[in-house]
């Protein structure tokens, strides 16, 4: 609208100049009409001055001095009015003029009373004359004729005044009357030469030439209007054509400008339509009441427009939402911001609905909040499918966790029956198959543990067992594992084991050992026949320092991003070539973690990985005890002395381990069910109960608190579980358990906890 | 071929003409009758001691029968009061002329210290304190004011003319409204050239002469040349009107000559040179007093 503003002076002066100039152009006809009555009437005026000049050549005796008034009177009555006029036209040039005119015509109509007052005594005299000539006529024959005399008279008598030609020495003497004569002829010529004067000064006093003065004068001011006029119309043209032209361009200005306005109108409607098609969208006045809403938030909430309009805001509210949320809302968008949260909102109905909020405070010209736009994306769906995969989570881990009981339990039977097997067969045909079984059975429990360890890790169920341990003697026993996968292979590993390792210190070994399997396995998995692995370890700053080389495939940078990811192989086809499950970097990726350890990776597609481990470990100065863990020979077993309670619900199992007990040279009896174990114990005496945890009927760890509460404590109760989740053991142990064995049953573990305990 | 001559010389002479004073004259009558209120009133002299009327007699000459007149504190002019009656027929006005009209002439002897004496300021407050106001009240808008009163008094002025004269009923066409002597003082005065000055409506009053064009005549005044300094002007005056001219007496514009025969004489002596028998002169003075016309209809109330 302002720039509108900018047009009405523009049109007022226009307007005003315009209108001037039509004043003008009006008064200039105004001035050109009398201007050109003047000149009529001086061209007329001039007329009358050569008439007046001419009156004595025109005067004889036969005109009366009515003639001569009659001229004057004239002449005196066009002059009145035209000077009246001339004095109208304020004309200082003109004025002085008329001045002049003005003595000059009073001189004019004394001249002309001369001529009247002469005229009549020339007349008079005239008229005497002929009298006279009649007389003498009459007797011309008493006194002769004297023809030159009476030509003479006669001229006198008809000539005009001023060819009379009077000399009066020659007037015959016998002439009547003749003194009176001569007076007579005396008084013409006298009068004649006055007249002549009179003629002399008419021409002195004519006006003709101040008449055409004023013509002129009235030319030139004419021309100038005239001038003047054309000028006017010319910028009249010129000041309309401009006019034209602004309003043109202001016209066209207007139509582009509102062009553009629609343009940018219709691209914001199309975004107004985009937001009300998909967004909830609603204003409120600044003390929070509703001032609009869109279809949606109708759809939504399920309350019609007119329902709401007015109403507070809060009629949405849904009680779960705490009002903590709302403080920090109005606190948000009174500084002006943007406020954003996901927010819980009733219906009409009473059913609950989620959504994205923004409020955004809409800000007048001056920057003070006008109202309040709330956008909001409806997202309960997300909220629920949230919900559902929390669950889902849940359930899986419960799966993972059951799995691994319902895998573990075969594999313990296969596993034990075939080491068993193992130590009976000699024939070493059968002993190689049966190492197969256990190789495989093996490396299956190793995936088993595996999945279950980063299940664990990935829930956050697990936690470390910090104890003192001293690396250079675990390091070591831990890579002869690999003794006959390096040979399998066609592999040497360059091992080098700093003497910094040879101290004690406090971290959990099984992670860590766990960690270096892993790193190792991949190395032998990765690496070409008859290459080399390189392993170095140390102890410095308290810190272990591990060192994983291979002259394997490598990686390229894109897939060592990938790489510690679960379930990642660097690519598909590796899965299939080096077979694996794709969790072990993943795994130790999280012990990493858990250890608040290092690890890098430098690698090239091609030329090897190497993997540096650096897991931050304090030092024990003074190393308590370092838990001893025998290590057996793997097919002798001391003979043990005791009475066992085994419980165990599987058939299966409760053969494995009655062979393993009486491997141990234990007496034992099997009992079904928890119910049955509880039962049993009160009926015998038992030096040691091995308790499976999951049992129908009654659960290991409610058999062992009816027992400790019904017997006492001191019998040991070693829990057999295949909840090998991490934290079981701790668990159990907790509850009051002895001991703790996982499935599947390792015989050499087995017999450690159980002679442990039974000493 | 003299009587050729003679023959057409006759034909072609034109004497002047006396025209008759129309019997009616348009004028306004209620401003005339203020006008003619005033000219009565002393109230516009300064001393309030006398009127236009003291001077133009009315009903009569509408002039003055003594020499000179008298003004205030009884100064005395030098020139014969002239006639008020068909002084609207004049071509100018005063003995030499000096304005046109009337209206130009009334405010000279208010003012002329010899005269009323009185200034236009003082005479129109006299006007406004006294019952005048009223009556210009009534007929002007702007009640008194210079221009009211000497309209009034010139529309008075106006009406005052002589109709019906002996002589215009003659001209009219009655030839038996003048006897056989009057008719032939008319040739006469005609032949005399009497008639070449005053002739028209007024007979005389429509022009400038000298008096003693024939015959040098001195007097006090130079009359016209007062007015224009021109040689030719000296002792030149209006010819005055012959209308009512037994009435006038004294005259001349000094008031010298008493009687009307005298003036005849005087002026056929000073002005013609020419020589007039007693009876010739008898026929004139008879066929001048057939120039006195009616009263004004104005004055009719006045006795």
């Amino acid at each position: 609208m302002r720039k509108y503003l900018i047009i009405i002076p523009i049109f007022i002066v226009s307007l005003i100049i315009i209108s001037f100039y039509v004043f003008r152009n009006s008064q200039i006809s105004k001035i050109s009409k009398e201007l050109t009555n003047i000149q009529q009437q001086s061209f007329k005026m001039e007329i009358l001055s050569h008439k007046q000049l001419k009156v004595l050549d025109s005067l004889n005796k036969t005109t009366s001095h009515d003639d001569v008034v009659k001229i004057n009177d004239i002449f005196q009555e066009k002059f009145h009015s035209y000077i009246k006029n001339l004095k109208k036209l304020n004309d200082s040039k003109l004025s002085n003029l008329v001045l002049n005119m003005e003595q000059k015509n009073s001189n004019l109509i004394n001249i002309y009373e001369d001529i009247k007052t002469d005229n009549a005594v020339i007349k008079n005299s005239i008229f005497w004359l002929e009298k006279s000539y009649k007389t003498y006529i009459v007797n011309i024959g008493k006194i002769g004729n004297d023809k030159e005399f009476t030509q003479y008279i006669f001229d006198v008598i008809n000539s005009n005044y001023r060819d009379i030609i009077v000399d009066i020495e020659d007037i015959h003497p016998k002439i009547y009357e003749v003194d009176k004569l001569k007076i007579h002829l005396q008084i013409i010529n006298k009068k004649q030469k006055s007249l002549l004067n009179l003629n002399k000064e008419l021409k002195n006093n004519s006006l003709i030439k101040d008449i055409n003065i004023i013509i002129q004068e009235i030319n030139s001011k004419l021309q100038e209007l005239q001038n003047e006029t054309a000028s006017i119309i010319k910028s009249l043209l010129i000041s309309s054509l401009f006019l034209l032209i602004f309003g043109l361009v202001v016209y066209i200005r207007e139509i582009m400008s509102s062009r553009e306005i629609q343009k940018l109108k219709n691209e914001l409607q199309q975004f107004v339509d985009a937001l009300n098609q998909s967004a909830i969208v609603s204003k409120t006045d600044l003390q929070g009441d509703i001032t609009y809403v869109n279809d949606n938030f109708c759809t939504y909430s399920g309350y019609k427009a007119e329902e709401v309009l007015g109403q507070p805001h809060n009629i949405i509210r849904h009680q779960n939402m705490q009002s903590s949320v709302f403080k920090e809302l109005w606190e948000t968008i009174q500084a002006k911001k943007i406020f954003k949260a996901t927010i819980q909102n009733t219906k009409k109905n009473g059913d609950s609905y989620y959504v994205d909020s923004v409020i955004i405070p809409i800000l007048d010209v001056d920057g003070e909040i006008e109202e309040y736009l709330a956008v909001r994306y409806d997202v309960t769906e997300l909220i629920l499918s949230r919900d559902k995969a929390i669950v889902a989570e849940k359930a899986k881990d419960e799966f993972l966790s059951n799995m691994s009981h319902e895998l573990r339990t075969p594999l313990n039977s296969i596993n034990g029956f075939s080491t068993i097997l193992k130590r009976l067969i000699k024939d070493e045909k059968q002993v190689a198959y049966l190492q197969s079984i256990i190789d495989s059975s093996d490396s299956l429990l190793g995936i088993v543990n595996d999945i279950l360890d980063l299940s664990k890790l990935q829930s956050g169920k697990f936690s470390l067992d910090y104890h003192h341990f001293n690396p250079s003697e675990k390091i070591p026993l831990l890579l002869s594992r690999f003794d006959t996968q390096l040979i399998h292979s066609k592999l040497i590993m360059n091992k080098k084991l700093d003497k910094t390792l040879n101290t004690t210190i406090n971290g959990d070994w099984l992670r860590i050992s766990q960690v270096i399997t892993n790193l190792v396995s991949n190395a032998i998995k990765f690496s070409p026949k008859d290459s080399e692995i390189y392993f170095s370890t140390k102890y410095e700053d308290s810190k272990l320092v591990i060192v994983v080389k291979d002259n394997g495939i490598g990686m390229s940078q894109e897939i060592q991003d990938r790489i510690f990811k679960p379930f990642e192989q660097a690519d598909s086809s590796t899965t299939r070539e080096y077979g694996g499950t794709g969790l072990g970097l993943s795994i130790v990726l999280n012990l990493i973690e858990q250890m608040k350890a290092e690890i890098n990776l430098v690698s090239k597609d091609g030329e090897g990985s190497t993997f540096r481990v650096i897991i931050p470990l304090i030092e024990i100065e003074s190393p308590t005890e370092i838990e001893d863990k025998t290590e057996l020979e793997e097919d002798e077993f001391e003979s043990l002395n005791g009475h066992i309670l085994i419980a165990e619900d599987n058939k299966t199992n409760q053969m494995f381990i009655g062979i393993l007990m009486s491997e141990f040279g234990l007496s034992y009896k099997i009992a079904n069910d928890g119910v049955e174990a509880v039962d049993m114990f009160g009926k015998e005496k038992f030096d040691l109960v091995l308790m499976d945890e999951n049992m129908p009927n009654m659960n290991g760890s409610e058999a062992m608190k009816r027992i400790h509460t019904k017997y006492g404590k001191e019998t040991p109760i070693v829990a057999l579980t295949a909840n090998a989740m991490s934290g079981d053991k701790e668990k159990f142990l907790e509850l009051g358990m002895s001991g703790y064995v996982s499935k599947p049953i390792d015989d050499e573990e087995l017999y450690r906890v159980i002679s442990k305990l039974l000493k | 071929m003299y009587k050729l001559i003679s023959f057409f010389l006759i034909t072609v002479s034109v004497y002047a003409e006396i025209t008759p004073i129309p019997l009616t004259v348009e004028y306004n009558k209620v401003k005339a009758e203020l006008g003619k209120k005033l000219f009565f009133d002393p109230i516009l002299s300064k001393d309030k001691t006398i009127s236009c009327a003291s001077c133009h007699t009315l009903p009569g000459s509408g002039a003055n029968s003594t020499q000179f007149s008298f003004g205030i504190n009884a100064s005395e002019g030098n020139l014969n009061t002239p006639t008020v009656l068909n002084s609207v027929f004049n071509f100018t006005q005063f003995w030499d002329g000096r304005v046109k009209t009337l209206h130009q002439q009334a405010l000279f002897p208010l003012t002329n210290p010899i005269e009323m004496a009185d200034s236009v300021e003082n005479i129109l407050n006299k006007l406004s304190n006294s019952p005048y106001k009223k009556e210009f009240k009534k007929i002007y808008k702007d009640g008194v004011t210079q221009n009211n009163l000497i309209e009034s008094i010139v529309e008075f002025e106006k009406a005052l003319i002589t109709p019906n004269s002996k002589f215009d009923k003659y001209l009219r066409g009655d030839s038996t409204a003048i006897t056989a002597q009057e008719k032939r003082g008319y040739e006469i005065f005609k032949e005399a050239g009497c008639i070449s000055c005053h002739n028209g409506v007024n007979v005389g009053g429509n022009m400038f002469q000298k008096v003693g064009l024939m015959v040098p005549y001195k007097s006090g005044s130079k009359g016209r040349y007062n007015l224009t300094l021109r040689e030719r002007d000296k002792f030149v005056y209006k010819v005055p009107s012959l209308r009512n001219i037994e009435l006038t007496a004294p005259y001349l514009h000094d008031g010298t000559v008493q009687t009307l025969r005298d003036a005849i004489i005087f002026m056929r002596e000073y002005q013609l040179d020419i020589i007039e028998t007693d009876s010739e002169v008898d026929d004139i003075e008879a066929f001048l007093k057939t120039l006195t016309g009616e009263m004004p209809e104005i004055l009719k109330d006045i006795k």
